[in-house]
C-alpha cells in the first residue's frame, strides 16, 4: 500500500512538475558533531526515456558521494550512497546532493535532513571579544569553558585548530581554553573556530566560534552592515559613516569588495565634520540570488590596517513573490490563544469539533521489560522538541550523568493528545539511590532540563 | 448561528475533499485559519534563488516562496510550513542572528501536507528574517503553503515518575 501510494505521490509530482528525475528526501538517524554517516539517497526516472547521471555532486565540501549508478532506466528507481560530514553542524540540518544528468533540464536536487548532537550544553558556543582595540599595550584576552551536563568528566585534551587572530592555551584543570588576541592583518570583525580534542567516546572533539570586532582609530557605525532585501532592479545605494577617534591621520582610500559585486566612493559626512567621512556604495545587480555574504574592504593611510566591514542580506530579482509578515503581531496572537479566554473566541467549528471529541488520545508507549528503575513520564507534542534524554546520578546535587546516548524520540499524538513514555534503567545497581530527571533535546540542538531530580532506590 | 453552522460544514468538507468542487468553498473558509497563519501559494511564485545556507548550485526550476518575518524585539520562535502538492524545503537564510560562521544553517526538508517546523536558535535578535520555501528536489512541484509562526514555550512534562 506504501509502494503504491509513493508510486501515486511521484506520478502526480512528475506530471504537474513535467519532472524526469524525482528525489526522495532521506532523514538520516541521528548523528553526534564530528560524527560521520552513510546513507542512500533514491532517485527515481519517472519519465519515459533512459536518464545518464554524469556526476553527483555534494554541495558540502566535507560531504562524499561513494557510488552511483551512470543509467537509470525508465521507471527505475536507484540507490546514490553517500557519507554525510556533521562535524560543524548541531540540531537538524540538510546536505544537499546535486545530481547532474546528460541533459540539464533533468537535473534534481537530493537532500538529506540530519539531527545533529552535541555533549555540550550549548549547541552553538560562541567566545565574544566584543569589541576590542587592535592597538592596546595589553592584548585582550576571552575564556572558552567546556559545559557538558551530559558528561561530567568531559575535558579539554588538545587544540587542534586556533583562530590565526588568537593564541590559545589549555587552562589548568583541562576544561577551559584561554583566548588572547593576536596580531590581525585588518580591523573588523573577526570569525573563526576553535577546535578542540575531547576525552570522550560520545563525542571526540568540539568546537566554538570565536568572534572578536577589532578597531582601530576610524570605526565603521554598523559591522556587520545589514543589506537587508536586496532587489536586482533597484539602485540598491546605501550610506556607511566613519567615525575617526585617534591621533592618525584620517585618510581612506577607495573601498573595494569581497565576494559581492558592488561600487564605493568616499566623502565628508553631511556634517563636514572633520573626524567624519562616509562611504556610498552600491550593491550591482548581477550577484548571486539568495544568500549574500561578503565585505567591503576600506583602505587606510600609510601604515595603517584596512578596514574590513561584513555585509549580509538577501538578493532577489524582484519584490513579486515576497510576503511580509509582521512577526510581533503573530507571535502576540499566537501566545493569546494559549490563554481560556482566547479559547472562547476560537471559531465555532473549532469550538464545536473539540466539543464534540471526546475520544482519549493518549499514546502509550510499550514499557521495557527487566527489573531497573523504571521512569514514567507524560509529555503533550512539542514543536520544538526533537527528544528525551535521561540523567542520573546518586545524590540529589549531582553531578548527572546523561545516561542514554541516543535520544528518545518524540511521538507525536493526535491533536489534543499526550504521550506516556517509559525508560528502565537497567544499569542500576541493587539497593542503591540514584537520582533522575528528564532532559529535552531541541531540534535546535539546545538541551533542557525539564523536571525535577527524583529519588529511587533500585529493586 | 447559521452562518456559523455553514461555516462548520465547509470545515468538515474541505477535511474530506482537498480539491475540484470544493476548492472554492475551502478558499472562502481562508478568514478563520489558526491565528498567526499566513497563506501563500508556491505556483505563484517564480524561480528567485541561486544561493541557499552554502549551496551556489542552480538547481532545476523550482519555484521560491519568500516571506520576510520582521521581528521588533528579540524573540524564540518556530515557524511551521505546510506546503501542499509539493515537498517543501524550508532555510530560515538570513537576518542578524544568521552572521556567524556554523548558526545560519536553520533548514529542513518536509513532507506535502504535513507540518515542517523550523527551529532557529533562542532568543532571534530583533530584525527582518527571510524563509525561503521551495519544491525540496528543484523541480517546478508547487501548491498552497501556509506559515504560522509560533512563540516557543517552555517545554513541560504533565507527569513524572520513578519506581
Amino acid at each position: 500500500m506504501r509502494k503504491i501510494l509513493l508510486i501515486c505521490a511521484l506520478a502526480a509530482t512528475a506530471a504537474s512538475a513535467d519532472t524526469t528525475l524525482v528525489a526522495e528526501s532521506v532523514r538520516a538517524p541521528d548523528s553526534y558533531q564530528f560524527e560521520r554517516t552513510s546513507t542512500s539517497l533514491t532517485v527515481t526516472n519517472a519519465g519515459k526515456e533512459v536518464v545518464s547521471i554524469t556526476k553527483v555532486l555534494p554541495l558540502r565540501p566535507t560531504d562524499r558521494v561513494v557510488a552511483f549508478p551512470a543509467r537509470i532506466a525508465a521507471g527505475e528507481s536507484v540507490k546514490i550512497d553517500v557519507e554525510i560530514d556533521a562535524t560543524n553542524d548541531v540540531g537538524t540540518s540538510i546536505h544537499t546532493f546535486h545530481v547532474q544528468t546528460k541533459n540539464a533540464a533533468d537535473d534534481v536536487a537530493a537532500r538529506v535532513a540530519i539531527h545533529v548532537q552535541t555533549a555540550l550544553d550549548n549547541g552553538r558556543p560562541i567566545v565574544d571579544f566584543g569589541s576590542v582595540s587592535g592597538t592596546a599595550a595589553n592584548p585582550a584576552q576571552a575564556l572558552f569553558e567546556l559545559k557538558s551536563g551530559d558528561i561530567p568528566g568531559l575535558l579539554v585534551e588538545e587544540i587542534l585548530e586556533t583562530p590565526s587572530f588568537t593564541k590559545a592555551s589549555i587552562e589548568p584543570g583541562k576544561r577551559s581554553v584561554r583566548l588572547t588576541l593576536d596580531k590581525v592583518s585588518y580591523y573588523g570583525i573577526h570569525r573563526a573556530n576553535l577546535k578542540l580534542k575531547l576525552n570522550s567516546d560520545v563525542q571526540k572533539q568540539a568546537w566554538s566560534e570565536i568572534v572578536a570586532d577589532v578597531r582601530g582609530d576610524v570605526v565603521p557605525a554598523a559591522n556587520p552592515f545589514p543589506l537587508d532585501l536586496v532587489l536586482a532592479d533597484k539602485p540598491n545605494e546605501y550610506l556607511l559613516v566613519l567615525r575617526h577617534q585617534g591621533k592618525s591621520e584620517f585618510v581612506v582610500g577607495t573601498p573595494s569588495f569581497e565576494r559581492i559585486k558592488g561600487k564605493a566612493t568616499v566623502e565628508p559626512c553631511a556634517a563636514q565634520s572633520d573626524d567624519c567621512k562616509q562611504v556610498r556604495f552600491s550593491i550591482a545587480k548581477d550577484n548571486s540570488r539568495g544568500r549574500l555574504t561578503g565585505a567591503m574592504i576600506i583602505p587606510q593611510g600609510k601604515g595603517q590596517l584596512p578596514i574590513k566591514v561584513d555585509l549580509f542580506g538577501v538578493m532577489l530579482k524582484d519584490d513579486s513573490a515576497i510576503i511580509k509578515v509582521d512577526g510581533d503581531k503573530v507571535l502576540a496572537q499566537a501566545a493569546q490563544t494559549g490563554t481560556e479566554e482566547a479559547k472562547g473566541k476560537q471559531p465555532f467549528a473549532a469550538q464545536l469539533k473539540g466539543a464534540l471529541d471526546t475520544r482519549d488520545k493518549t499514546v502509550n508507549l510499550p514499557e521495557p521489560p527487566g527489573k531497573g528503575p523504571l521512569l514514567r513520564w507524560q509529555a503533550e507534542k512539542h514543536l520544538n522538541v526533537h527528544g528525551y534524554a535521561i540523567y542520573r546520578a546518586s545524590s540529589e546535587q549531582g553531578p548527572y550523568e546523561r545516561l542514554t546516548r541516543d535520544v528518545i524520540a518524540q511521538v507525536t499524538p493526535e491533536e489534543g493528545g499526550s504521550v506516556n513514555y517509559s525508560w528502565r534503567d537497567d544499569s542500576a545497581v541493587s539497593g542503591k539511590q540514584y537520582w533522575y530527571y528528564i532532559g529535552a533535546v531541541l531540534a535546535n540542538g539546545n538541551k533542557q532540563k525539564i523536571s525535577p531530580p527524583m529519588p529511587v532506590t533500585a529493586k | 448561528m447559521r452562518s456559523k453552522l455553514i461555516a462548520a460544514t465547509l470545515v468538515a468538507a474541505c477535511s474530506m475533499f482537498s480539491s475540484g468542487a470544493f476548492a472554492a468553498a475551502c478558499n472562502a473558509t481562508a478568514g478563520t485559519v489558526a491565528v498567526g497563519t499566513v497563506a501563500g501559494d508556491l505556483c505563484a511564485a517564480t524561480d528567485q534563488l541561486v544561493q541557499t545556507c552554502g549551496d551556489t548550485t542552480t538547481i532545476g526550476n523550482a519555484r521560491d516562496a519568500i516571506y520576510q518575518v520582521q521581528l521588533g524585539a528579540a524573540n524564540t520562535a518556530t515557524f511551521s510550513v505546510t506546503g501542499t502538492g509539493f515537498t517543501p524545503y524550508v532555510a530560515l537564510m538570513n537576518g542578524p542572528a544568521c552572521n556567524s560562521l556554523n548558526s545560519c544553517q536553520v533548514e529542513d526538508i518536509g513532507t506535502a501536507g504535513t507540518p515542517l517546523v523550523i527551529n532557529p536558535s533562542d532568543n532571534l535578535p530583533a530584525g527582518n528574517y527571510y524563509l525561503f520555501i521551495t519544491e525540496a528536489s528543484g523541480s517546478a512541484a508547487c501548491g498552497a503553503i501556509s506559515l504560522t509562526t509560533t512563540p516557543v514555550l517552555p517545554v513541560s512534562l504533565q507527569k513524572f515518575s520513578v519506581e
